[in-house]
């Protein structure tokens, strides 16, 4: 089934993105693991991904703690830093250049890819734009 | 405030203890019910006296009994969050301050039914001819200074408040039984109803006269023993080591010490007394406060000099120095003390206790004493008590804790660091006797450079340097290993109004069954180490990390190898649960809601709601017995520090 194809080729994407553990986490950012639960406890952190306790981070946990970090070396309360990190959702966008491909795939649908990928992953997004044509093609029975 | 919704998993709380003499072996048992249709932890924050040495913790879930461990800090929260994660059941107990805990009970299932038991040993305070067992029920709302630092990225504030509620569904029983009851002349509690059955039996039962009661006051129960202070010295062999107990009471010497040493400092010292009038001392404390003001006031003698500091997020003074006691300058300080109101916010202990230390006593004779009277209500505890410590050498800092639910560590720390004494009042409790016998201390200078030999070499004694007064009991311990050759005798040396004295105690071997002695000596060796880290509270320098890292480091060797909790060690225990009883899925945090402190910030209090007024039917003329200058002219029958010789 072609669904099935482009559910297993997404969820590869996916797998791709690097996984953190909590340790890995604690290892990377310098926190306890006690802190970083408190974070994700006070909406701080995004809660990992998966079942309860035992569920994965990622890149942007990682970067979100390292964030807070920052903003605690520079003296800042963990309160003053609620508000930064909550009030701007993504206070941590710089104002930059970054490339962005296009690609329609039927009218009102578009997938946005950026140009910062490795060469095999952007083969697998060439994959998955193919299926993900080739079902809309079929009226949503994909092809083998 | 909050209300609560009713599904709070905590059923209630229950104590036991054993109280024999000064020491009390005592039992809490905290009950928690999930009483949701999914999975919880619940998360409790509660008190329990600053010098407990908590020595057993353990959790039955369904029959199933599930010892904890004493582990370091951060290891024993990953071995709780690993079993969390596999959906097995995990408890947790840390220490915040020595006298706030959290219990995590992690992973409770939909109607799942546990008790956690902590148990702990503590010695008991004695106030002139009577002894207190304390028990505190309620963490009374902190007062956190804008600078002060984050542990670990985790706020103060969330490792210290409970979130309180105006009404919870559980309570607390408590059931003591008093040993060698046919020693006891009274028991008395100026908190509660209490229920006495079997006086002068062996054990003498204390309940509360109602089942259960709302946990918004601390507990306090006094007892009067027949048998007098004594000096006695103990000795306990465990595992190639020796443990030794000192009570020792150094009497006056009737010949002279009670009129020389009156005079080395009475008429020549210099005192100051600090009052919060902060707002949590609102109502009842704020009244407390002044009036033991008062007393201390009349009390004073010509050629004192003397001072009042009040303060909250700021501060004033009297006068701009001390200036000497006279008709004149009484009736100053008391317009100034009819104006002092819990009006000034706050709690900025640090800021009049900078400008006391840096001011030049006017009298050189002796050092300065000051009276810090407080509820104590502050979260900075180490960055104060590490001032009082630093300024030992010129100011000696005694306290008095006022209210319901008082922070018991800050009040008894910061004297123990400031080379004086502590006492508490109670709403509602006779005020005089407690403030004469803290006074009677800044008359003295008590025992000067005391040393004691164990009769060993190399003792590790604990608390390494108390302040030794005169006719008040103190408690010390010495851990050496057996291979040495043991004395029968502890001396005591120390000098009295410039001349040398030595006591000689015999040591007797203590055969109790029970291992308090070395637990004890623990808990005393890991205050002393954290409360010297106060030193260096704040890191800095390279040298001073260091040094934190290794008084650390012996903390949890100490508290692993006694298995007892300090502030850098946990208790964790584990349920290994098969696989059907496994916890899947999201587990919600529920933090158990406390009741606030009766008549902190003067909501509610105990005075307007009657009083005790028991005390004097009991312990009257206990104050005639200690003291002997003129504050006993004030009128003890009401406590209205009238003079009744006017």
């Amino acid at each position: 089934m072609g669904l099935d194809i482009m559910t297993v080729n997404c969820y590869i994407f996916v797998m791709e993105e690097k996984k953190y553990t909590i340790q890995d986490l604690c290892d990377l950012s310098g926190y306890t693991r006690r802190t970083i639960r408190y974070y994700v406890q006070e909406g701080l952190l995004e809660p990992p991904a998966g079942r309860g306790r035992g569920g994965f981070y990622y890149d942007s946990h990682l970067k979100r703690l390292l964030q807070i970090k920052a903003l605690q070396d520079k003296g800042l309360k963990l309160a003053a830093i609620q508000e930064l990190v909550k009030g701007r959702e993504r206070p941590e966008l710089q104002p930059s250049r970054e490339l962005w491909v296009k690609y329609l795939i039927d009218r009102g649908i578009e997938i946005h890819i950026t140009r910062e990928l490795e060469e095999k992953e952007r083969k697998k997004i060439a994959e998955i734009i193919r299926v993900a044509r080739s079902i809309i093609e079929s009226g949503g029975k994909g092809h083998d | 405030m909050t209300e609560t919704n009713g599904l709070v998993p905590l059923l209630g709380v229950k104590v036991e203890a054993d109280i024999l003499g000064w020491g009390a072996r005592v039992k809490v048992s905290q009950r928690f019910r999930n009483l949701e249709a999914r999975a919880i932890e619940a998360v409790y924050k509660f008190p329990l006296p600053e010098g407990a040495a908590i020595c057993g913790f353990k959790a039955i879930a369904d029959g199933k009994v599930i010892r904890g461990e004493v582990e370091e800090r951060e290891k024993a929260f990953e071995i709780y969050d690993d079993s969390l994660a596999r959906g097995d059941g995990g408890y947790l107990l840390d220490e915040e301050r020595p006298n706030i805990f959290t219990l995590s009970v992690g992973n409770l299932n939909p109607n799942a039914d546990v008790t956690v038991e902590i148990d702990y040993l503590t010695l008991l305070d004695t106030e002139g001819p009577k002894t207190r067992f304390f028990l505190p029920t309620t963490i009374s709302p902190r007062y956190l200074p804008e600078d002060m630092e984050e542990d670990d990225g985790i706020p103060p504030e969330s490792k210290l408040h409970p979130p309180y509620a105006s009404n919870v569904p559980y309570g607390l029983s408590i059931s003591l039984r008093i040993h060698k009851g046919n020693l006891l002349e009274g028991v008395e509690s100026p908190s509660h109803q209490i229920r006495v059955e079997n006086m002068k039996d062996d054990p003498v039962n204390v309940t509360l006269s109602t089942e259960s009661v709302k946990m918004d006051r601390d507990f306090v129960l006094y007892m009067e023993y027949q048998d007098a202070y004594v000096n006695r010295a103990y000795r306990y062999r465990e595992d190639g080591e020796v443990f030794f107990q000192v009570d020792f009471y150094p009497e006056r010497d009737p010949q002279d010490s009670l009129s020389k040493d009156k005079q080395s400092l009475q008429g020549h010292g210099e005192i100051v007394f600090v009052v919060d009038c902060s707002g949590s001392m609102a109502g009842d404390s704020i009244h407390e406060a002044k009036r033991a003001l008062e007393i201390c006031l009349r009390a004073l003698d010509q050629g004192t000099s003397f001072n009042i500091y009040r303060f909250g997020s700021t501060f004033d003074r009297l006068f701009p120095a001390s200036r000497d006691y006279s008709e004149k300058s009484l009736e100053t300080a008391l317009d100034y003390l009819e104006k002092m109101d819990a009006d000034l916010g706050g709690t900025e202990i640090l800021g009049p206790f900078e400008e006391v230390y840096s001011t030049e006593s006017p009298k050189m004779k002796g050092r300065r004493s000051i009276i810090l009277i407080t509820d104590g209500e502050v979260g900075n505890e180490a960055e104060i008590i590490a001032k009082a410590k630093s300024s030992q050498d010129t100011s000696r800092l005694f306290s008095i804790g006022i209210g319901a639910g008082c922070n018991e560590y800050f009040i008894k720390g910061i004297a123990r660091a400031g080379g004086g004494a502590s006492s508490f009042i109670y709403p509602g409790e006779r005020i005089e006797p407690k403030v004469l016998e803290v006074f009677g201390k800044t008359l003295q200078e008590g025992l000067v450079n005391p040393a004691i030999q164990w009769g060993v070499d190399s003792a590790e004694q604990a608390p390494i340097a108390p302040a030794i007064f005169l006719e008040s009991p103190v408690t010390i311990f010495a851990r050496c290993s057996t291979d040495q050759p043991l004395g029968d005798k502890v001396i005591v040396k120390g000098e009295v109004s410039g001349r040398e004295k030595i006591w000689e105690i015999d040591v007797q071997d203590s055969d109790q069954p029970g291992p308090p002695l070395p637990i004890l000596w623990a808990r005393e060796r890991i205050r002393d180490l954290e409360e010297s880290g106060a030193d260096s509270y704040r890191s800095g320098s390279r040298q001073k990390d260091r040094k934190l890292e290794r008084v650390k480091d012996t903390v949890i060797q100490l508290s692993k190898r006694y298995g007892i909790l300090s502030q850098s060690t946990s208790y964790v225990a584990i349920e290994e649960r098969q696989e059907k009883d496994k916890t899947t899925g999201e587990v919600a945090l529920r933090k158990i809601p406390v009741p606030i402190t009766i008549g902190w910030h003067g909501l509610g209090g105990i005075l307007g709601a009657g009083g005790t007024g028991r005390f004097w039917h009991s312990w009257r003329g206990w104050d005639r017995k200690i003291f002997g200058y003129n504050a006993l002219h004030a009128c003890w029958r009401c406590e209205c520090a009238t003079d009744v010789r006017a």
